[in-house]
């Protein structure tokens, strides 16, 4: 299996975040994690990506334990992510936030083309020379998966992507995520909307206080009933 | 006015050795949020380094050249050999492991060198008159050092790859780190870089004064004043400060002298009240 966690938990104190997860993922597939506030989606973001140590279980990625490998080596590996809250070098410009995740790929030979090639992708080409606190918020979170994408990930992590934007930016970032699936990336998400996951997702992952109550392709999540009960209120 | 005229000057080569070791301080906090109370012991080290390096070589620049490299490696390996398990620890620790260093460096030092203050033959550079006054041609090798030393910092950070992850890992350590950044690396030469600065005040300080124990204590306490003046971890602020702190003091003493002493701190509060996060804020 591509990507797999085993009996994943993470506590805080007495709190439990994410409770005895296991669950697989298949290469070139859309995830989506949905589920109330405080269901735990973060926290197993974070523990996958590297971000937090797990109290207890096993991270593998493509047969490698993975388990206590730095986010830095696991980036190195192929696993990149994007934060709940838009997370870029906001001192730096667009150009240069590029650059960063692409001075630490190996065999980067021509990282001006590739930075050229990756903003015009994100139809960030015009504002390059800018600082990254200046632009607007939807050309941030661009710039953020972008920043990801030159990772060259296998693997990527989205947290909340469309938190925030408008209307006219969200068609344009779930087209890009879209396309990131054709070009073999594997894409785990948290969403809220509904609709925006029902249109990316080929997966549905439901978590509940900490654990997956229901995964399953997008047209049977949307019929469980359960689900339906938990998140879709009874919709 | 020819008076004030030098005691411009005179303060320019104190602030800029002033800054020459509080960019070394500012530069290790701003990578790794470090405070680090050993960097005076460095500094000290520094002019004990070129002090016997002087006396092997005969070479006043072979000797500060080789002694701020050596006080750089004695940087990197305390950086690899303790320092490094602080990072995840309380800020306390990090103080108290620095302190411990201080006084490992003091000890090391009494042991080796002694504690009869060491002064090196003079260069023979000589003085210029300026406004009627002499003024050692020296100090203008030690305003050119500064000053190259903010052009050799200006193109590292701005124009290598290497000073552009050091600008990410400043602006924000876990970011850099999602983004493929081996943060430990830049630990490391952080310290070697940092401790390498405080080694060449300390060495660029030999033709004046003495290299004495407990030089270092002096530097530390205007380091941190200029780092906090400046804002943590900002090296534009470090250097905007040095000029400040240098220049105030020097003019200080020529009109008020009792107060030579008190003005770094009353103009450390004046910022502090107005801009608590130091004139460029933190890094």
């Amino acid at each position: 299996m591509f990507f797999r966690v085993e009996n994943l938990t993470k506590k805080f104190g007495e709190f439990t975040a994410v409770n005895n997860v296991s669950v697989s993922f298949e290469k070139n597939v859309i995830t989506a994690i949905i589920g109330p506030n405080g269901a735990g989606k973060t926290t197993f973001v974070n523990l996958c990506s590297g971000l937090l140590k797990p109290t207890n279980g096993y991270i593998f990625f493509n047969g490698e334990d993975i388990t206590n490998y730095k986010i830095h080596k696991r980036a190195s590996l192929g696993i990149a992510r994007t934060f709940q809250i838009v997370n870029i070098f906001q001192g730096l410009s667009v150009w240069e936030n590029v650059k960063i995740p692409l001075l630490s790929r190996k065999n980067t030979r021509d990282i001006d083309n590739t930075i050229t090639k990756l903003l015009t992708f994100f139809k960030l080409e015009n504002i390059r020379y800018t600082t990254s606190s200046e632009i607007s918020h939807g050309d941030q979170r661009l710039l953020e998966m972008c920043m990801a994408l030159a990772l060259n990930p296998q693997l990527l992590f989205l947290d909340e992507p469309l938190a925030g934007i408008n209307p006219q930016d969200r068609g344009v970032i779930i087209e890009r995520i879209v396309e990131m699936k054709r070009s073999g990336i594997t894409v785990i998400f948290i969403e809220h909307d509904i609709e925006s996951v029902l249109k990316m997702a080929d997966e549905i992952i439901v978590m509940h206080k900490g654990e997956i109550v229901a995964k399953g392709p997008s047209s049977s999540i949307k019929e469980n009933d359960f689900v339906k009960e938990i998140y879709l209120g009874g919709c | 006015m020819e008076a004030i005229f030098f005691q411009i000057l005179v303060g320019l080569s104190t602030a800029m050795l002033y800054w020459v070791v509080s960019v070394g301080l500012t530069f290790i906090f701003g990578v790794t949020r470090v405070l680090n109370f050993a960097h005076g012991s460095f500094y000290m080290l520094g002019a004990f380094f070129a002090l016997a390096l002087f006396k092997w070589t005969n070479s006043f620049v072979l000797s500060i050249a080789l002694g701020s490299l050596a006080v750089g490696v004695v940087g990197l390996l305390c950086e690899r050999g303790v320092i490094r398990f602080t990072y995840s620890l309380p800020v306390a620790f990090q103080l108290v492991l620095t302190f411990g260093l201080v006084l490992i460096f003091e000890d090391l030092v009494r042991f080796i060198w002694g504690s009869v203050p060491q002064m090196i033959r003079p260069l023979g550079l000589g003085v210029v008159t300026i406004a009627g006054r002499r003024f050692p041609i020296y100090s203008f090798v030690i305003m050119g050092t500064g000053l190259f030393l903010w052009i050799i910092l200006y193109f590292l950070l701005l124009e290598t790859k290497l000073g552009l992850m050091i600008r990410a890992t400043i602006s924000d350590i876990e970011l850099a780190m999602a983004n493929g950044i081996n943060p430990h690396l830049l630990y490391a030469f952080s310290f070697f870089f940092g401790s390498f600065l405080a080694g060449l005040g300390g060495a660029l300080t030999l033709p004046m004064c003495s290299a004495s124990l407990g030089m270092g204590e002096r530097i530390i306490i205007y380091s941190f004043i200029i780092t906090v003046m400046g804002g943590l971890g900002n090296i534009k602020g470090a250097f905007m400060s040095s000029l400040i702190i240098g220049i105030s003091e020097s003019l200080c003493a020529f009109f008020m002298p009792s107060l030579t002493i008190a003005i770094s701190y009353v103009i450390l509060a004046l910022v502090l009240v107005v801009k608590p996060e130091g004139i460029y804020g933190e890094a």
